[in-house]
């Protein structure tokens, strides 16, 4: 945060400091370090309005987008305007304004101006959709920038400027860094971009890259410049080298001249020469020092030997005075001299000949290192891109799957409020009773139905415990029935509390049909639980209703049946004096209409009862042989009547769990159907063990006319008769077996067809469960289950 | 000769009684309400009583608890004639100190009769 602070008054005091330096001719405040290129005061106004924008983008302001918006054009056209004049020539003189008359020749450098355009990209599309593009043209400012600063540590003017023009002045290119810097630490913070790893890491990357190979680079350049120095400084040892050499050749001319002439004048040369031979041989001595070689060790026999040859042409001269020519003739034909100048020239060209060779190697050195340079650069620059791109598609990617889980958190956020909506309303307009409960049981929801079932208030209960208010009570035992709700609280679904009433307010009872069920959170833990109630007082009423609907309806049926079955019977028996012969067969028939009423009257009442689950069931363990035999001694008379045997093989007691009623009555139902087709033969009633161990077969066997394949299997169905009107057999209701086998079904066993075939006879069989085996345990509970659910039937 | 009480509220099924139950040899009174029925077994004082369930004023059950309320009647033995058929219509007026429900549709007259006969027997 601070560190902000401080870089941001650096960019805003380096540019002032710059104006003021302007202002007041201060080389200090316009150039850091005098004699370095000052800033221009142009570029000090660019940065001063970038910074403005910067602090704008930075706060959030208002009207940060606006001045963002002009301060990129302002910029941009500056460093377009400036380009113009390297580019194109067109000058228009836009950096000579300010203080027109103190500039010098100090202009904008053309790395600044491509930088200016650059940041006034960047900064246009820092506010436009695309604002991660932001990056690129931050990233070659950057660049760029930060090979000057490079250029400026190794002393580098090719890295900082083009040879010929302003070269970018160093707190410059320091201001660009900070403006790039901004930009990008605003860009990612406003865009929520937490910097990771990957994205942290390529940016140092790259800043590492830029040093990196600007540093490695400056350092070749810095060596191809000191070989520079060294081939210029070899250069001027073979130039030295030529001068000494000279010397002793204008010498022996002077001499030469002297002598054949006696003129003094030709000595001129000579004089000059030997005055300046000291200085070319030391001038020597000190560049090959400088070269890093042993001057002196090198110079000192040339040295010894050019003042030898000096000697000697001293020695001819001063004879050639004292008159003596043929003697100084004769020193001159000993070629001594000669020896001496060869061998001095000797020495020379072998100095010589190592410069060159050094020089040739400098040479091709140079080049070589110029080469790697480029090659760094370019590697550089390319590294440097990639890296950048990188880092743009890493943002990108976080900025993406950011806004992915934005997206998806607002659907999820928009479903939520919508189903809130939707259950809100449900809960409001439902017209069940609903309340929840917490996990410690508190009620937390009550809605308008509960209030209107319970007659309690929401306010009077939300945050009670739920069973200090609400008693869900056994209609049957009165006891309270809370249970299903501490079941739904202990996570067990959808539990079903059956014929409750509900203690409401003042202690007044509704009957009602309620169900608990768990409130799981998204970790699948039980946060609390919802009940849901219903007032059933309607439906029982109702019920009741339709039940009295059947007995009244049967009843005053029954009546006028029973009314007409009774005069019919009397006066058929001669009750009311002797019948008319021709009376007695439709007297008859009118007697067995009104019996087939009265039948189909009770089967249907019966019907009735087991479709309602009203069959009412009296459990007990009856001995199943006395029961057969006793059906069959009834109907021993009818079947005598139409010649047929009607036996049971059944002699030992058993014990089985059945409604005594209902068995005779299944029984004789199954005993007459086979006494009504069957015309001769006999029928035969037998008990043995079932499949099932726990249960006991009975079996009805007829030599009848028996069923085929396709009627056997609608034969238990209601109203199914089979040919029963054919062949002027009584008619049946065709309900007796539906009705025999819901009873033996109820009773805990079933019936079967067992076998039969046309022609053939039939055997029906109807199992039983055996007194006090699991079967009858679980029949007894069934029924007794039944029998619970009406316990408002008396 | 032995007396029967008839109360029963449908006319038919008094008539066709009363006529079946004088040819087997009764002597017959009859009423067609409960009310008039619990004068009437004061003043005739029959041997068995056949009672209705079904009957406007006084029904079967109440007729039955007035009996049995009534120190003089409530040794003379009722059997309850009624097209209601329950089990627990049966129960209750067992429970109640009947000797029997017989539904009326489902029996001829003369088993009816010879129902009477064997509850009087039973009493004597």
């Amino acid at each position: 945060m601070r560190a902000k602070w401080v870089a941001f008054a650096a960019l805003v005091l380096i540019p002032v400091f710059v104006l003021a330096g302007w202002t007041f001719r201060n080389a200090y405040l316009m150039s850091v370090i005098p004699g370095l290129t000052p800033m221009n005061p142009l570029t000090a106004v660019c940065f001063l309005s970038i910074a403005g924008a910067v602090f704008a983008l930075g706060r959030r302001h208002r009207h940060a987008t606006t001045v963002t918006r002009y301060v990129g054009a302002f910029v941009l056209v500056v460093g377009f305007i400036m380009l113009l004049k390297y580019w194109f020539q067109l000058d228009l003189h836009i950096d000579r304004v300010l203080f027109s008359g103190r500039l010098g020749d100090n202009r904008i450098a053309p790395q600044t101006a491509f930088n200016f355009a650059l940041t006034g990209i960047a900064l246009l599309t820092a506010v436009s959709k695309r604002r991660l593009l932001t990056l690129i043209p931050i990233g070659m400012t950057a660049f760029i920038s930060a090979l000057s600063l490079v250029g400026y540590a190794y002393g580098l003017k090719l890295l900082f400027g083009v040879p010929g023009l302003t070269p970018m002045a160093m707190h410059t290119a320091f201001c660009f860094l900070l403006i790039d810097v901004f930009i990008t630490s605003i860009l990612l913070l406003q865009n929520g971009i937490a910097v990771g790893r990957r994205i942290r890491i390529t940016l140092i990357l790259t800043i590492v890259t830029v040093f990196g190979f600007g540093t490695a680079t400056g350092r070749i350049v810095q060596g191809v410049n000191q070989q520079q120095a060294h081939i210029i400084s070899t250069y001027q040892i073979i130039e030295t080298l030529d001068d000494v050499s000279q010397t002793l050749v204008d010498a022996e001319t002077g001499q030469r001249g002297f002598l054949l002439t006696g003129n003094e004048t030709y000595l001129a040369p000579y004089n000059q020469s030997a005055g300046a031979l000291d200085g070319n041989i030391a001038s020597l001595a000190a560049l090959l020092n400088q070269d890093h070689e042993d001057g002196n060790a090198i110079t000192k026999p040339i040295a010894t030997l050019a003042h030898q040859k000096l000697d000697e042409l001293s020695q001819t001269i001063q004879l050639k005075r004292a008159g003596k020519t043929q003697e100084a003739l004769s020193i001159v034909t000993t070629d001594v001299g000669k020896q001496y100048s060869d061998e001095i020239q000797a020495r020379l060209d072998a100095v010589e000949k190592t410069q060159l060779t050094e020089l040739n190697q400098l040479r091709n050195n140079g080049e070589h290192d110029r080469q790697i340079a480029l090659w760094l650069q370019a590697i550089g620059t390319a590294l440097d891109a990639i890296l950048l791109l990188g880092a743009a598609l890493f943002i990108r990617q976080t900025l993406q799957q950011r806004q992915r889980a934005q997206d998806e958190t607002a659907q999820a956020l928009q479903t939520l409020r919508v189903e809130k909506n939707k259950s809100e309303a449900l809960l409001q307009s439902i017209g069940d009773g609903v309340f929840a409960i917490d996990t410690a049981g508190r009620i937390v929801l009550f809605n308008p139905a509960a209030e209107q079932i319970t007659r309690f208030t929401a306010a009077d209960v939300i945050g009670e415990p739920y069973n200090t208010v609400l008693e869900f009570i056994n209609d049957t035992s009165g006891g309270t029935v809370n249970e299903f709700i501490r079941q739904a609280l202990a996570g067990k679904k959808a539990v079903m509390a059956q014929h409750t009433s509900l203690k409401c307010k003042d202690g007044f009872l509704v009957p009602v049909a309620d169900s608990a069920a768990p409130i799981f959170n998204a970790h699948g833990k039980v946060q609390g639980a919802v009940v849901v109630f219903r007032d059933i007082t309607r439906e029982r009423q109702l019920e009741r209703l339709k039940d009295d609907f059947v007995s009244v309806a049967s009843h005053e049926l029954r009546t006028p049946m029973g009314a007409i079955r009774a005069f019919t019977s009397m006066i058929l028996a001669g009750d009311y004096g002797p019948v008319n012969k021709n009376l007695i067969e439709p007297l008859t028939d009118i007697r067995s209409s009104t019996l087939r009423l009265v039948n189909l009257v009770n089967d249907m009442l019966d019907v009735a009862r087991i479709e309602a689950g009203r069959m009412k069931l009296a459990l007990n363990d009856a001995d199943l042989t006395a029961l057969i035999r006793e059906s069959v001694n009834a109907l021993v008379p009818l079947a005598q009547e139409k010649k047929i045997k009607l036996s049971t093989s059944a002699r030992k007691p058993i014990m089985v769990q059945a409604d005594t009623d209902k068995i005779k009555q299944v029984i004789t139902n199954l005993i007459g159907n086979a006494l009504k087709f069957t015309d001769k033969g006999s029928i035969k009633v037998a008990i043995q063990p079932a499949e099932n161990k726990h249960l006991v077969e009975v079996t009805v066997t007829d030599t009848g006319m028996g069923i085929s394949t396709d009627n056997q299997g609608r034969l238990f169905g209601k109203f199914e008769q089979i040919s029963s009107q054919q062949a002027g057999r009584p008619p049946g209701t065709g309900l007796g077996l539906y009705i025999s086998r819901e009873i033996v079904r109820k009773l805990g066993g079933d019936m079967y067809i067992k076998h039969s075939a046309v022609g053939e006879g039939s055997v029906f069989a109807f199992t039983l469960p055996l007194a006090r085996s699991d079967a009858a345990q679980k029949a007894a509970s069934a029924v007794a289950r039944e029998a619970g659910m009406h316990p408002d039937q008396k | 000769m032995a007396k029967v009480l008839i109360i029963e509220d449908d006319l038919p099924y008094r008539k066709v009684y009363t006529r079946k139950f004088e040819a087997a040899g009764f002597t017959v009174e009859s009423a067609e309400n409960g009310v008039i029925g619990l004068e009437k077994a004061r003043s005739f004082r029959p041997d068995i009583i056949l009672t209705d369930l079904m009957m406007p004023q006084m029904d079967g059950f109440q007729v039955l608890d007035a009996l049995k309320a009534d120190a003089e009647l409530k040794t003379t033995p009722v059997l309850v004639l009624s097209n209601l058929s329950t089990s627990e219509d049966a129960e209750k007026v067992l429970d109640k100190g009947a000797e029997g429900l017989i539904v009326k549709s489902d029996n001829e007259p003369q088993v009816i009769v010879e129902k009477a006969v064997e509850v009087m027997n039973k009493h004597r």
